[in-house]
């Protein structure tokens, strides 16, 4: 059975709908926003020289520290920011630069837990409810293709409408930011591999990265986690058969994904649910694990395994269950 | 092996496709007379399809199924026999006896060779080895056997039965909720019978879903396709998911259906009976040998139903497709269907060619012009054969008494005293039909 004309089919009726071009919106306008916001709030607080600037913050956070009054997680994230910025300070490094390039970076790591998360769900939640809603699900199936090649070309469309968007996600940061801080910047030195064993930041592992290389790492962790997030997507459409119950699902799981690890950040089982692993460029710039003991390659894993394991069961349902919609 | 053979022939048939055109000009030219506003349309589609007159069904050899007599003999369930007649390059369906009779045994051959159903070089071997035949008349392009579905202890649809021969149109009557839809569904593979099976074009659709679905086009329940997407890019998607692709046929059915204009607007723009034409187009874009046509007039104006009905005809007399149609429309299914099967709480009540079922059921029903009208019906009901006479009117009561004993039922009244002003036969419908069977249950 040919494939591709199926897959061409489902591409086209994406890229058709209203919704790929609200996700393109809400990428643009985003993105915007923010670089907005940035300049804003730099042109209000007139900068100094960035070493006196990072020194006084550098103390400011030792002082947290040692009050005692500091929740256990923050403590972590405090140790590992004085840490961050003491390194920077040592090879005489501005902590805080920003440059275009650095936005579009700093969109993989912000984007990956919820705003990449939520334009796969965009996509995945109705491309197969929709049908059903349409009522197009019976001449889809009733046509000379099995229903393993329709779902199939159906989770290929949106494997390259994620692809696609992750990508248009970084050019559009990188347009954005540009615009504001400069286009230059794709070789400049980024440290990564600051890791926190025990309470301690351990460098050993710090080193110094080009940008372009660290960005392309960064955006294909958050790629990948658009990927399984679409994945577990499509199965609550195929199962649910409504857009909006797919929808509400996911939402509800990313949610829970944000604050889980804020309230309960000593309940060690979270750390097996694919929204507590999303954050993964995060792993890769060196911030504290969400749980501790949780790896990077421990975070793929359980995702490679969640996605598997709901393209599954969106196959096995959808092969079995009579269309009597 | 079945399949093996099938699909041969198959690519045999499109692969002969000039000269097969040739033969089929004298349909095209039929066709324009008989209807009149659709020449040019009409004329494209014959030349559009690689299949002429009746043809080339796959002809099932092996296969047993395609003989009738194992199925449970509904009223006239000759299966395939077809009412005939409605295509003129085929003579019309000899009653089934003929079959049993052994001068009849050149008549399959002179049918096969009319309607050109299976290929020069094995012809005289098909028809000497194939007694389906002879049974048949024409191949069978769907056959339904014993289905049955439940939904939990409910019995939805029990034990269905039918076939469809190539040429024919077939009605399936039913009032809502009595397992029409369920059928459709089963018959599609959109759900799995519990038990029974569905052969299209000798294909299992369970074993062989691909093969068996190649050789269907169909609108189930609602038309609506992609209303984002224009009618040439709905056309176009759906050409997409065919074997053979069917871009190529895009024009000629747009014209068929009379959507040129306006095939490059999205479908949200589109009347109901525009979308309804494109889903008749997109069900014939795979020049299908069998149509499963789900409530095809539902919400068009009567100027649209005709078009429909005119059409659906076109398609099983000149092109020799097989047509499903299911209906709450009795005088539809009346006028466009050779046969009809009526189902009732998923089991099947009736099922023949319409003009049997109507001598059958309603040919005897007698009204009596008499008064009062109320006596008279008491006095005619022991007369009756089984049902009770029925109070029509003032004046007319209707009994479905037999001929022989009307000089008695008259004699009964005149002793009564009753005025009786006349005695007329009562024209039948499918619709009393239809009422007769289900008990009186409304479509």
């Amino acid at each position: 059975m040919k494939f591709t004309p199926l897959v061409e089919n489902e591409i086209l009726k994406l890229l058709k709908r209203r919704r790929f071009r609200v996700a393109l919106l809400i990428l643009v306008a985003l993105n915007g926003l923010i670089v907005f916001a940035q300049t804003q709030s730099r042109e209000r607080r007139p900068r100094r020289d960035w070493r006196v600037e990072a020194q006084e913050r550098v103390a400011r956070m030792q002082n947290w520290e040692r009050s005692g009054r500091l929740p256990q997680t923050q403590r972590t994230w405090v140790r590992y920011e004085i840490a961050r910025v003491q390194y920077h300070l040592d090879r005489n490094m501005d902590p805080e630069a920003i440059s275009g390039p650095l936005f579009a970076r700093a969109f993989a790591n912000a984007s990956s837990y919820l705003l990449l998360p939520l334009l796969a769900i965009l996509f995945a939640a109705d491309i197969v409810s929709s049908e059903f809603a349409q009522g197009t699900i019976k001449l889809l199936l009733t046509r000379p293709v099995s229903r393993a090649s329709v779902l199939s070309s159906k989770l290929a469309a949106l494997a390259v409408a994620i692809t696609l968007t992750v990508l248009l996600g970084g050019v559009v940061a990188y347009l954005f930011g540009g615009l504001a801080f400069g286009y230059r910047g794709w070789g400049a030195p980024v440290l990564t591999g600051f890791r926190i064993s025990g309470g301690t930041v351990d460098f050993a592992a710090v080193r110094a990265l080009p940008l372009w290389e660290d960005a392309l790492l960064a955006f294909g962790l958050a790629w990948f986690a658009a990927l399984t997030v679409g994945a577990i997507a499509f199965l609550t459409s195929v199962v649910l058969r409504s857009t909006a119950a797919a929808m509400g699902t996911m939402l509800a799981a990313l949610i829970a994904g944000t604050i889980l690890p804020r309230v309960a950040p000593t309940w060690e089982a979270q750390r097996y649910l694919f929204v507590t692993n999303l954050p993964l460029p995060d792993y890769y710039s060196g911030s504290p694990a969400p749980i501790a003991g949780m790896t990077l390659s421990f975070s793929v894993v359980v995702l490679t395994l969640w996605a598997i394991a709901a393209t599954a069961v969106a196959f096995g349902v959808f092969l079995r269950r009579d269309v009597l919609a | 092996m079945t399949s093996a053979v099938a699909t041969s022939e198959r690519t045999l048939a499109l692969s002969i496709k000039p000269r097969r055109s040739e033969d089929s000009a004298p349909a095209t030219a039929r066709l324009t007379d008989s209807i009149g506003p659709r020449r040019r349309r009409a004329a494209m589609t014959s030349a559009a399809y690689p299949r002429p007159v009746g043809s080339p069904v796959p002809c099932e050899r092996e296969s047993p199924s395609t003989s009738t007599s194992r199925f449970p003999a509904c009223l006239g369930a000759s299966g395939v026999t077809g009412a005939g007649g409605e295509a003129p390059s085929s003579p019309p369906a000899e009653p089934r006896i003929a079959s049993q009779n052994p001068t009849a045994k050149t008549a399959p051959a002179a049918r096969a060779s009319a309607a050109g159903t299976c290929h020069n070089q094995n012809r005289e071997e098909r028809i000497q080895s194939d007694d389906t035949f002879r049974d048949v008349g024409r191949a069978v392009v769907l056959s339904a056997e014993g289905l049955t579905k439940r939904f939990g202890k409910r019995e939805v649809v029990s034990n269905v039965s039918f076939e469809i021969a190539a040429g024919e149109v077939f009605g399936f009557l039913g009032p809502n909720g009595a397992g029409k839809t369920t059928t459709i569904r089963m018959l599609v593979g959109l759900a799995r019978p519990d038990r029974g099976r569905v052969r299209i074009g000798g294909f299992d659709i369970e074993r062989d879903f691909a093969r068996a679905m190649s050789r269907v086009g169909c609108i189930v329940e609602s038309t609506d396709l992609y209303p984002y997407l224009t009618g040439r890019e709905n056309l176009l998607h759906f050409a997409r998911m065919l074997p053979d692709g069917g871009e190529s046929r895009i024009a000629e059915l747009s014209a068929l259906v009379a959507l040129e204009e306006r095939l490059d607007d999205r479908v949200a723009t589109y009347s109901l009976g525009m979308r309804q034409r494109l889903g008749l187009a997109q069900a014939l874009l795979g020049a299908p040998d069998l149509l499963i046509l789900d409530e095809p007039a539902n919400g068009l104006d009567p100027a649209g139903i005709r078009e429909i009905r005119q059409l659906i005809r076109h398609l099983a007399a000149d092109l020799g497709i097989a047509v499903f149609v299911s209906s709450h429309l009795l005088a539809e299914v009346e006028q466009m269907c050779d046969r009809v099967a009526i189902i009732h709480r998923g089991r099947t009540l009736a099922m023949g060619p319409v003009r049997e079922l109507l001598e059958s059921r309603g040919a005897e029903r007698l009204l009596f012009r008499a008064r009062p009208a109320e006596h008279a019906a008491e006095i005619l009901t022991p007369f009756g054969r089984d049902g009770a006479a029925r109070v029509e009117g003032e004046e007319s009561v209707s009994s479905d008494l037999s001929r022989e004993r009307v000089p008695e039922a008259l004699a009964a009244l005149a002793a009564a005293g009753v005025l009786v002003f006349g005695v007329e036969r009562q024209a039948s419908t499918l619709e009393e039909v239809f009422l007769e069977v289900t008990g009186g249950e409304t479509v």
